[in-house]
């Protein structure tokens, strides 16, 4: 190896050669025809002081400078001059092939050890050089040769890797989309701008470079200063973090975090800042939403539970209505001041009881309280009207209805009773129903009146005409003319019975007059005593038991006992025997009895007679108006006496009855409700 | 005229009875008329003597034991009696009856009229067909 000093000589020496060299003996001829390309490259490449190696002509003539026999070790004057496969032929089929590229393609290529290339002995530094085969143009698209040069390696790559550092980190903060990045100077001016970057804030680089990062702040932070107060406290403290509304372009906002960080230069100056901004509005709603979320839900907690005071409120103070709570089962869960009222038990005493207990007997043993239960399940509600039974054992009449109360799951889970105490309507109407069945009864026997002016009053009035007549024709008999003069009075006579009967029971009225304490044995004694010409006439015997007082009409209960014993006065061929008896009897006890009455005791009077009797088929049709079952010739009568007595004693909240068999005697029986007995008679 | 007409009055009012004969005999004289008391008593009659036809029946709505309208009934069943004009005859004219007595088969309804000289006339008429 020579000397870095000795390089002067080793040029000279090879200038020398190159001068002198036969290149005649060459492909490349006299230098005297070498082209000015040539002569440039040859010249170039002996005096430069890097290592190069020139290859020239078509048979790549090898020229080479000083430098680069010291790097490879080639012998100067073997080598100059010499043809490249000859030189390097235990290594050309690897290097032409090289060689050849370049040629063809006009580009340059890179080897990375030179020495493995070539075949040549080591050199220093391996690892810090470089080798290029560049093509040298005489003509733009020709090629006069081959000029292998050398570059230091280290220093290639180091600015290689400094380049690219560099460029990496540029290009990362400028790819960061999910960060806005901005480099500002001193003042605030921005003076670089990422994608990230434009991605939040929809500015493009060339809208924001040079302007003040304060306009990505909301006009009222601005006016408040924050960007500056911002920049102050990053100069202050090295950084300053902030959240808060920022302004994209479009004018809409963002909720934006910040890191603005000062940067230094080497005499800790500040220079400027960088800014980085990340989008938090997703999270900042996300937890505004929250928020929101549960302000609600709070209010409406508070709400609920208010309303839900307000409605148990409401329902426990109701006074009208009993609002009760069922389970599924129907036990009682709540109770309400109206439920008080209307059924008499207390909260305490009734809440976990079962409901039929507000149902009477006959009810809950038909089951009817659990049959309700059914309906609302399978309906969703059950309504009813009934008589319903107080704490205290009285009845009201009570109007429910009962409504099914759903899980969400559609499951039941319980049951609301709303119950309505309606006794009085209730009374109300059966009262108007009792009056619309009097009135019923009433148009009838109106009926029935129409029937006797049209009829039974005709009767008399047409024989009186036709009497007269028969009379006018027979003047001169004077035996008809007495026998009809007297028909004539008779028709009179039964017309004036008629009318008085008539007007006798058109007379009676329930209200006609107040019941008194009224002693049955001188009601009795009195009709016995207008009888008493029949009686003895008819050699009649009246029997009576010692008979009680009681409240009544003391007019009405004269009709009644005068009609029945001029019945059994009247309806007699032998000497009549009238046996009046009475004794309290239990409604169930009697034969035929009025409807509706069951378990209620009765006073009963009795008069029974030895007289002709009826069939008992005709009973009914006996108390009608006008009814006769016998004959006028053997026993007179208007048909009226038994539907007074009828009357009368329906007016005494009674009914009457009768017994018969043909010619064996009637019995009639009256029935009074055992509260008209008058046990103390002093009143 | 041999066969002598035959009639039938079924009334339990004996001075209708009466003044109905008393009209009859001044309208035709040679009508035989029979009288019942009652329904029962009517049945009696046609029943006891199969050839006793009566040419006509009159028959009371009102009467005990058994009244017009069932009587009429009985009579219906009567083959032998398929013949008789059957005449209610009652002193009012109740819309109800009039309709019952067409049903159960009676030929009409008469309303006793209010005077001899006027029931003469009613049955002049029914005596002339």
């Amino acid at each position: 190896m020579r000397d870095v000093t000795e390089s002067g000589l080793m040029q000279n020496e090879i200038s020398d050669l190159v001068e002198h060299f036969g290149w005649e003996n060459t492909s490349l001829g006299r230098r005297q025809v070498w082209s000015e390309t040539l002569h440039s490259i040859v010249n170039t490449c002996i005096h430069s002081k890097s290592p190069l190696l020139v290859l020239c002509g078509a048979d790549m003539i090898i020229v080479h400078n000083d430098a680069f026999a010291r790097l490879t070790g080639q012998e100067i004057p073997g080598t100059i001059g010499a043809k490249a496969r000859d030189v390097w032929s235990s290594r050309w089929k690897d290097i032409s092939p090289v060689l050849m590229k370049v040629l063809q393609m006009g580009k340059s290529f890179e080897i990375p050890d030179l020495h493995a290339f070539l075949g040549t002995g080591g050199s220093p530094d391996q690892g810090q050089i470089r080798f290029s085969l560049s093509p040298v143009f005489c003509q733009p698209s020709k090629i006069e040769g081959i000029l292998i040069s050398v570059v230091e390696k280290s220093v290639v790559e180091k600015t290689q890797n400094v380049n690219r550092s560099e460029d990496r980190f540029h290009r990362m903060i400028e790819e960061i989309q999910d960060y806005s990045i901005i480099l500002m100077d001193k003042d605030g001016i921005i003076q670089n701008w990422n994608k990230g970057a434009e991605k939040l804030k929809l500015y493009k680089e060339a809208e924001v470079v040079g302007k003040h990062f304060r306009m990505l702040y909301l006009p009222k932070d601005c006016k408040n200063l924050l960007p500056e107060k911002l920049m102050h406290e990053a100069v202050r403290d090295g950084r300053a973090s902030h959240e808060g509304w920022r302004v994209k372009k479009d004018g809409t906002t963002f909720w934006g975090s910040i890191s603005l960080t000062a940067l230094h230069d080497d005499k800790n100056e500040v220079i400027g800042f960088s800014k980085v901004t990340r989008d938090l509005t997703d999270s900042k709603k996300t937890e505004d939403q929250l928020f929101q979320f549960n302000e609600t839900l709070q209010q409406r907690n508070e709400a609920l539970r208010r309303s839900e005071e307000r409605y148990h409120k409401m329902i426990e103070e109701v006074q009208d209505y009993a609002i009760i709570l069922l389970n599924e089962t129907g036990e009682i869960q709540n109770w309400n001041a109206g439920a008080e009222k209307i059924k008499g038990y207390s909260a305490k005493e009734i809440i976990g009881k079962n409901f039929r207990i507000f149902y009477p007997d006959e009810d809950r043993e038909k089951n009817f309280p659990e049959n309700l239960l059914d309906s609302a399940r399978r309906n969703g509600r059950a309504t009813h009207e009934g008589w319903r039974v107080r704490k205290d054992g009285t009845t009201f009449w009570g109007s429910i209805v009962i409504t099914a109360l759903h899980e969400t799951d559609g499951s039941i889970l319980g049951f609301s009773k709303v119950t309505r105490d309606l006794t009085e309507r209730k009374l109300a109407e059966d009262k108007m129903h009792e009056y619309l069945k009097e009135l019923e009864a009433q148009n009838r026997e109106l009926e029935q009146f129409a029937y006797v002016a049209s009829h039974d009053l005709q009767e008399p009035l047409r024989k009186i005409r036709t009497f007269t007549e028969v009379i006018e024709k027979n003047w001169n008999d004077e035996e008809i003319v007495k026998r009809y003069f007297n028909k004539l009075n008779a028709s009179a006579q039964r017309m004036t019975e008629l009318i008085q009967s008539v007007l006798n029971y058109s007379r009676l009225s329930k209200d006609a007059e107040q019941p008194v304490n009224t002693d049955l044995n001188l009601i009795l004694a009195n009709v016995t005593s207008d009888f008493e010409l029949l009686i003895q006439e008819k050699k009649a015997v009246i029997v009576s038991v010692i008979l009680p007082w009681i409240k009544g009409v003391p007019l009405q209960l004269n009709q009644l006992f005068s009609n029945l014993i001029s019945n059994s006065l009247k309806f007699s061929h032998k000497e009549p025997r009238i046996n009046i008896s009475f004794r309290i009897i239990s409604s169930d006890d009697i034969e035929n009895a009025a409807d509706g009455i069951a378990g209620t005791n009765y006073l009963e009077l009795s008069f029974s007679d030895n007289g002709i009797g009826f069939d008992q088929q005709y009973e009914k049709l006996i108390f009608t108006m006008f009814q006769r079952l016998n004959d006028k010739q053997t026993f007179a009568g208007t048909g009226i006496g038994l539907a007074v007595c009828k009357k009368i004693v329906e007016f005494h909240g009674g009914f009457i009855r009768a017994k018969s068999v043909v010619s064996r005697g009637s019995t009639f029986n009256v029935y009074f409700p055992a509260d008209r007995l008058v046990t103390d008679q002093s009143e | 005229m041999k066969n002598t007409k035959k009639w039938l009055l079924i009334d339990d009012d004996l001075d209708d009875q009466e003044i109905f004969l008393m009209a009859l005999e001044e309208v035709d004289d040679a009508i035989e008329c029979s009288v019942a008391n009652n329904g029962v008593e009517g049945l009696e009659i046609v029943n006891k003597d199969r050839l006793f036809v009566p040419e006509c029946i009159f028959l009371d709505v009102n009467m005990p034991k058994m009244n017009g309208m069932q009587c009429l009934q009985e009579l219906k069943k009567l083959e032998h009696l398929k013949d008789s004009t059957i005449f209610m005859f009652s002193t009012s004219a109740d819309a109800r009856l009039i309709e019952q007595s067409k049903e159960f088969g009676a030929n009409d309804f008469l309303v006793k009229p209010p005077g001899l000289t006027s029931l003469v006339k009613v049955l002049t008429n029914i005596v002339k067909g």
